[in-house]
């Protein structure tokens, strides 16, 4: 599923910067997972491999948490805005924030660990669940996920592949990405009928 | 209560995509990485969220699987068969008989199946199964399948705890239907029924 659950309230992000401050890890780490799928699409439009763009997204929230542990954010209200600065700061000199990460990361590996998930060995739910949505697909627009997404190429390599314009690979990848998101947010197909 | 109405793209996955694609200008991209970090800090940005669970999931069939075809071939069979992987294999036989399916082992990696319906001598453009319950409820579509050119049958490869979910769901009725332009025909009739389970 990935549509938000409203079950129960979610905390204002300022608050849980002010916990943080406190010495809160929980909260420090649900900010951690707020952010982190907004750090990584900031990350895949400068990056290719997804080890890259894992290491990226660790990177900044190892100085994420550590800036909000010594309440280096005076202001709460502006965390998204301070996340963003560290990424484009990251961005713009990854060569010498290496030293500064393996630092970071031995204070702080446990917490940041836990956002990169591990790659299991057996199909997870989400897995199964893919596959189920992408037999509704026809193969024009399987190829195009499979391209997109698993190869990581870009619009250009994937339009000379399939024999597409630019253009054509767009629309295919939106309409493709709206129809597994809307099928993915159901169960699958199996167990809801 | 947010605000986030106002500010939210129309296609906030198609945004999202066009972002991280490079397809979005540098100009727009700023903007859009300002509302993007905002809407997150307030847990409302899931299409980044199912973004990446995308990518990781196709990552892994891709890894897996090495393929995102629908239906396989014989040859992938053999090669599978041969890797070591824990499968059931089933003949499905030629859609004139139910099959009735054992319950699978729970640590199965895949299951697979062939069904003996051979279509090369037909006049088509696509080839869809559409499945439904015992009682004519629709199921779920597989599209663009593929089948083997040289014995002419359908391979199908299932991973394991998904043939377990499929099957012990109950009877299902897979109709093969061939397409060309807008006319379908249905061509076979597969009906699977799960046997009781000893567990």
């Amino acid at each position: 599923m990935w549509s938000v659950s409203l079950a129960e309230p979610l905390e204002p992000y300022e608050s849980l910067v002010l916990l943080a401050g406190q010495g809160d890890r929980a909260a420090a780490g649900r900010i951690c997972e707020r952010f982190a799928p907004a750090v990584r699409a900031f990350a895949r439009r400068r990056l290719v491999a997804t080890e890259a763009v894992n290491e990226f997204m660790q990177d900044v929230m190892l100085v994420l948490v550590e800036a909000l542990a010594t309440k280096k954010l005076e202001q709460p209200e502006r965390l998204p805005g301070f996340v963003l600065g560290i990424c484009k700061n990251l961005a713009r000199d990854r060569a010498r924030q290496r030293e500064r990460r393996a630092a970071l990361f031995e204070q702080y590996a446990a917490l940041v660990s836990s956002l990169t998930p591990e790659v299991s060995e057996k199909p997870t739910y989400e897995v199964l669940h893919l596959e189920d949505c992408l037999t509704n697909l026809s193969q024009r627009a399987r190829d195009v996920v499979r391209l997109s997404f698993a190869e990581a190429k870009s619009h250009g390599d994937i339009a000379r592949e399939l024999s597409l314009t630019e253009g054509n690979v767009r629309v295919l990848r939106h309409r493709s990405l709206g129809v597994l998101r809307d099928c993915m947010s159901r169960r699958i197909s199996w167990e809801a009928a | 209560m947010s605000d986030s109405s106002a500010t939210d793209p129309p296609d906030p996955l198609g945004a999202l995509d066009d972002y991280a694609s490079g397809v979005m200008p540098d100009a727009e991209a700023e903007a859009f990485e300002e509302q993007l970090f905002a809407r997150a800090a307030r847990a409302e940005a899931p299409e980044a969220t199912f973004m990446e669970t995308l990518r990781r999931a196709a990552e892994w069939i891709q890894t897996r699987r090495g393929s995102f075809e629908v239906g396989s071939t014989r040859a992938e069979v053999d090669h599978l068969l041969a890797s070591g992987a824990r499968i059931t294999y089933m003949d499905f036989g030629d859609c004139t008989k139910p099959v009735d399916i054992p319950p699978l082992d729970p640590k199965l990696d895949f299951f697979i199946y062939r069904v003996g319906v051979d279509l090369r001598a037909e006049d088509y453009d696509t080839i869809d199964v559409v499945v439904e319950t015992d009682r004519g409820e629709y199921i779920k579509t597989f599209r663009d399948v593929r089948y083997d050119a040289a014995d002419g049958a359908f391979y199908g490869i299932c991973e394991g705890p998904l043939a377990e979910i499929s099957f012990r769901r109950g009877t299902a009725i897979s109709k093969v239907m061939i397409g060309r332009g807008t006319e379908r025909r249905h061509v076979a009739t597969l009906e699977t029924r799960p046997m009781a389970s000893s567990r």
